[in-house]
């Protein structure tokens, strides 16, 4: 026995240790879930951002090359002031007034030699700290570059300091002046790229961008927009001009959202987090529900194991009961015969009547013997409260009025006392009754009209009265017959053979049990219905105290 | 008085079972026991209404000896409802009642006794047993009908006595003599004696310790007497 019960106790443990791993293995899925989820959600707005910052760098650059070929045009414009020297001054002004990117233009004969320049009035003169000769050799090298063509041409950036520690990085426009392919002079056109980047930048790109302009080592020549860009959505874009390659580089103010908890990843932890607590209620309820239904399985066997050995005996005393009536008038019979004083008896006749009568009684004897082996355990009767006595079959009779879909309800009236009974039979007479009444409801009544009732309550004899009250069709003539003489007809259903072993029950507890079909009038009209009741006896004071 | 003495005893037989019912009552027959079958309780029932009280006379039913034998598990009306209803009319003492039980009653039938039955016998038993008990209980039967019939001479006795009597012999109980009743009636002393003359003489006792004795044997309180005298007065 120990060994059985010490391994069935490790496979308790076995399957605990199973259930443990597989309630890890499920957390740590749910987690995972939860993080690729964030992850691919921040993710997915990062390569939001970045289509973004890629879009706007190609609008910017687009803005920057209108605004380039608008400055070409523009230096042809001035470039030939219908060779009116004296109209050109004024044609000049107006255009740095109008073009913020433009911060000088120069006037140069034909071996490039300076003959005017004019400064934008919007920042200071370009070369107030140095000379022009520094960024002379990039000048030259443009206007070379744009005579042959005819067209204007670029030179590569420079840097002009500026007073107070300022600067500007610049480039210059060189346009040839031709006349029957001689060259007659040059315009030479200084754009600030700073000036140009702010130009080509509209005030809401400038608020959440910062542009620049690297060079090819990546170095920033210049800047605009945001002051404060981060470097982790930027896009770049090159430029080409005639003469010059320029990289525009975007860089969004937004950071890396990495650690950004937003709306969308608080709803997708919040929904996982729910999903969890719905998987873990549901896990919890079945486990809630295969205990109760195993515990109801484990009741009821008990409780018909105890019925079953109680049945039996029941019968027994059923059967010998029906024998007994027989042999009794046997036995009366032969003794009257025996006893008869007519003088033409002969003594051998009366001898034999007394065998009759002895062989009787052996007969008796053994019937008795019967009963006895049949029921060995001692009859206990047990005090309790009719609640308690309902209650340990309840839990079957609610499974029951499942599965027959009929309306159970109990009325335990304040004044039913504690009885006096032998709880397991009893409790089977009712569970009985119940079962008869759900039974004969469930074959003809509609389902919204089945209802059972048991109560309990104080009798007018002083004694406790139960009732099971159902709505079925009431009780059949055949039934009440077999309640009465169980073996006199063929039980064809065990039906009036089990009721009549609850009668016998009910009459050893010194009651009656009544039967009777009535007439209820209720919420949903009036129907028939049968009424099987009982009463058992009260618990006196004594015997109620000294269970409390 | 003596003519109910001579009237022969009876066995009454409440049984739904037409073969012990029958055969007990041949069983009767040949130990010279008269018995009367019933096959339920309403029929038995229907007996005892049959004989409804007299006023003031002997009581109707029974009028001999009698006593019930009962089979505990009938249909319909069972034996304990059948008792349960002979309680309420108090006829258990002069007919005293034998339940019949199978095996498994027993503890249904002590309890029964416990309530008043007058016995119970197992089933099967034997013609002796069941004459045993039958013998019992006629002869306790008997006993009860002789203490109701002595109790209905008695009553008649008293009845016959005028309120002034009653009183009288009330006084003589609680020991006074015939002045000192005198004085607490406030009468005349012959007066006074002159009641308790005629008391003894209706109740024919020749002093007041016949007197007493006599009131003993019956059972009779002397606050009885007054009690009597205080229902006659309105």
């Amino acid at each position: 026995m120990k060994p059985a019960r010490a391994s069935k106790l490790s496979m308790v443990e076995g399957a605990s240790r199973f259930w443990v791993a597989l309630w890890v293995a499920l957390t740590g899925l749910l987690v995972f879930v939860a993080a690729l989820l964030i992850w691919l959600l921040q993710g997915y707005q990062a390569s939001q951002e970045q289509l973004r910052v890629e879009d706007t760098a190609q609008t910017l650059a687009a803005s920057l090359g209108r605004l380039l070929t608008g400055n070409l045009q523009d230096v042809h414009a001035v470039a030939w002031p219908d060779k009116d020297a004296a109209a050109w001054p004024e044609a000049v002004s107006e255009l740095l007034k109008n073009t913020r990117s433009v911060l000088r233009i120069e006037r140069r004969d034909k071996t490039l030699a300076l003959q005017e320049a004019f400064d934008s009035p919007y920042s200071p003169p370009l070369f107030s700290m140095v000379p022009r000769l520094r960024s002379e050799k990039e000048t030259l090298r443009a206007c070379t570059a744009a005579v042959g063509p005819g067209l204007p041409a670029y030179s590569a950036s420079y840097f002009v300091p500026l007073p107070q520690g300022r600067g500007a990085e610049v480039l210059d426009l060189c346009a040839a002046q031709q006349v029957n392919g001689e060259v007659t002079g040059f315009t030479v056109e200084t754009i600030g790229l700073s000036a140009l980047l702010e130009t080509a930048m509209p005030e809401a790109m400038a608020k959440e961008f910062e542009a620049s302009f690297i060079e090819g080592n990546a170095t920033r020549i210049a800047r605009g927009g945001a002051s404060h860009g981060r470097s982790a959505f930027r896009a770049e874009h090159s430029l080409l001009l005639p003469g010059l390659a320029l990289k525009l580089r975007l860089e969004s103010v937004r950071g890396s959202p990495p650690l950004q908890l937003n709306f969308a990843s608080a709803s997708a932890l919040v929904a996982l987090l729910l999903f969890m607590t719905i998987v873990m209620f549901i896990v919890r309820e079945t486990r809630r529900r295969a205990r109760e239904s195993a515990l109801a399985r484990h009741h009821q066997d008990v409780l018909h194991n105890a019925a079953r050995l109680a049945t039996l005996g029941e019968m027994a005393s059923l059967i010998s009961h029906e024998i007994n009536q027989p042999l009794l008038a046997v036995t009366m019979y032969a003794d009257a015969a025996l006893h008869s004083d007519s003088a033409n008896v002969p003594v051998e006749i009366k001898q034999l009547l007394g065998r009759i009568v002895d062989e009787v009684a052996r007969v008796g004897r053994v019937v008795k013997s019967v009963q006895t082996f049949v029921r060995r355990g001692e009859v206990v009767h047990e005090t309790m409260a009719p609640v308690e006595l309902l209650q340990g079959i309840a839990p079957l009779l609610e499974v029951d009025a499942r599965r027959f879909e009929v309306k159970l309800s109990f009325e335990i009236a304040q004044t039913a006392s504690q009885v006096v009974c032998e709880r397991v039979m009893i409790q089977q007479v009712i569970l009985n009754l119940a079962r008869n009444a759900m039974q004969a409801m469930e074959r003809s009544t509609r389902k919204e009209l089945r209802k059972l009732r048991i109560s309990a309550r104080l009798s007018s004899n002083g004694r406790v009265k139960f009732l099971v009250t159902d709505t079925g069709p009431g009780i059949p003539r055949e039934v009440t017959e077999q309640i009465d003489e169980p073996f006199k007809k063929s039980a064809s259903k065990g039906m009036g053979l089990g009721l009549s072993l609850c009668r016998s029950v009910i009459e050893q507890h010194g009651g009656v049990l009544a039967h009777r079909s009535i007439q209820c009038v209720d919420g949903s009209g009036s129907h028939v219905g049968a009424e099987f009741s009982f009463t058992l006896q009260k618990a006196s004071a004594s015997e109620a105290l000294s269970t409390e | 008085m003596t003519s109910q003495q001579v009237k022969l005893p009876v066995v009454y037989l409440v049984d739904d079972d037409d073969g012990a019912r029958e055969s007990i009552g041949w069983m009767l027959r040949s130990r010279r026991l008269l018995s009367e079958g019933f096959s339920n309780a309403e029929m038995f029932e229907a007996l005892i209404d049959s004989h409804p009280p007299q006023f003031g006379g002997p009581a109707a039913w029974p009028n001999r000896p009698s006593t019930l034998v009962l089979d505990l598990r009938m249909p319909g009306t069972n034996g304990l409802v059948l008792f349960d209803r002979l309680l309420k009319r108090g006829v258990v003492e002069r007919v005293p009642v034998i339940f019949l039980t199978g095996y498994g009653d027993v503890s249904t039938a002590v309890s029964t006794v416990k309530r008043g039955a007058f016995d119970f016998l197992e089933k099967p038993f034997t013609a002796e047993g069941l004459i045993q008990k039958i013998d019992a209980a006629l002869a306790a039967s008997e006993a009860a009908l002789g203490r109701l019939t002595r109790q209905q001479a008695t009553s008649r006795l008293l009845q016959s006595l005028t309120e002034r009597e009653r009183e009288v012999v009330y006084h003589v109980l609680k020991g006074l003599n015939s002045r000192a009743i005198s004085d607490q009636l406030a009468i005349s002393f012959r007066t006074a004696d002159g009641h308790r003359l005629r008391a003894y003489e209706k109740l024919g006792v020749g002093s007041a310790t016949q007197l007493a004795n006599f009131m003993r044997e019956r059972g009779v309180e002397p606050s009885e007497l007054l009690s009597n005298a205080a229902k006659q007065a309105p």
